[in-house]
């Protein structure tokens, strides 16, 4: 757990409003390594940008406990982990010129992530 | 001492904001853990994972991780030093923590040495003191408290 230098990369590619029962565990794995001060990136692609989307988040659950995806997505960042949003993504999901949900002021996708996977200082997860 | 319905044994420092404890049980070595009151803010926990012996901690800084229910915790170290033993059995039994904080359910053992005691000690309340400040910090926490 001493990892100082070690980051944790996720790109959330299949985790998308569609099936909110999977949404929780991205950010709570995100969250738990935080929290174990590495650093984290979250990379939203494909459809999960929606979630960045304000209202979007907030109108989810996991399952029938009362905390949504947005208070997910929230303490994780309270732990010290950052978005990255695709912009490519943004566009294919007509998001191009839409607000973005104050926890997501970054962008980055397919370059940014594929930097971390070859890091050998950081690991990568795919949800 | 009993600050709102909470055991805080006398013999205890502690860093009130964070809810954690240090007692001094060597010239340079401290044995710290989780507060009474800060178990019950934080819920039923599921699990804890401290850092390992070696490494360097800071006072208020994190010194391991407790799933409660739905959530993430970082706990903080009351004291800065180097860490010189987790609780094992804690990390296999987290109901200790909870069923005696301040007994078996401690979680790690610190080097404490003068120089950072000297500073620690500044943020730190000695248990024997603290009732008031721990009444002033249970007004705000989110949380009933009995």
């Amino acid at each position: 757990m001493n990892m100082p230098s070690r980051g944790i990369a996720i790109l959330l590619w299949s985790a998308d409003p569609s099936a909110p029962h999977r949404l929780a565990t991205p950010f709570f794995c995100a969250a738990a390594a935080a929290a174990m001060e590495a650093p984290v990136e979250i990379y939203f692609t494909a459809a999960s940008v929606q979630l960045l989307k304000p209202g979007v988040a907030d109108s989810l659950r996991a399952s029938t406990h009362p905390k949504t995806i947005l208070d997910s997505m929230r303490e994780a960042i309270g732990h010290g982990a950052v978005f990255f949003a695709c912009r490519d993504a943004l566009v294919a999901q007509g998001m191009a010129d839409s607000p973005l949900i104050p926890e997501c002021s970054r962008f980055g996708g397919a370059v940014q992530f594929m930097a971390r996977a070859l890091d050998a200082q950081w690991t990568t997860l795919v949800f | 001492m009993i600050a709102n319905g909470f055991d805080f044994p006398d013999d205890l420092l502690l860093l009130i904001e964070h809810q954690v404890w240090a007692r001094p049980v060597a010239p340079d070595e401290a044995v710290v853990g989780i507060t009474a009151l800060g178990l019950h803010l934080a819920g039923e926990l599921y699990m804890c994972r401290l850092k390992p012996a070696g490494a360097t901690l800071a006072q208020g800084r994190g010194i391991g991780v407790v799933e409660v229910a739905k959530a993430i915790v970082s706990i903080k170290s009351a004291v800065s030093g180097e860490l010189l033993e987790c609780n094992e059995e804690v990390q296999q039994r987290p109901d200790l923590i909870t069923e005696d904080p301040y007994g078996r359910g401690w979680l790690a053992r610190v080097r404490w040495r003068a120089s950072e005691r000297a500073q620690d000690m500044t943020q730190l309340v000695a248990a024997s003191a603290a009732h008031d400040a721990i009444a002033a910090y249970a007004a705000t926490a989110e949380r009933p408290i009995r």
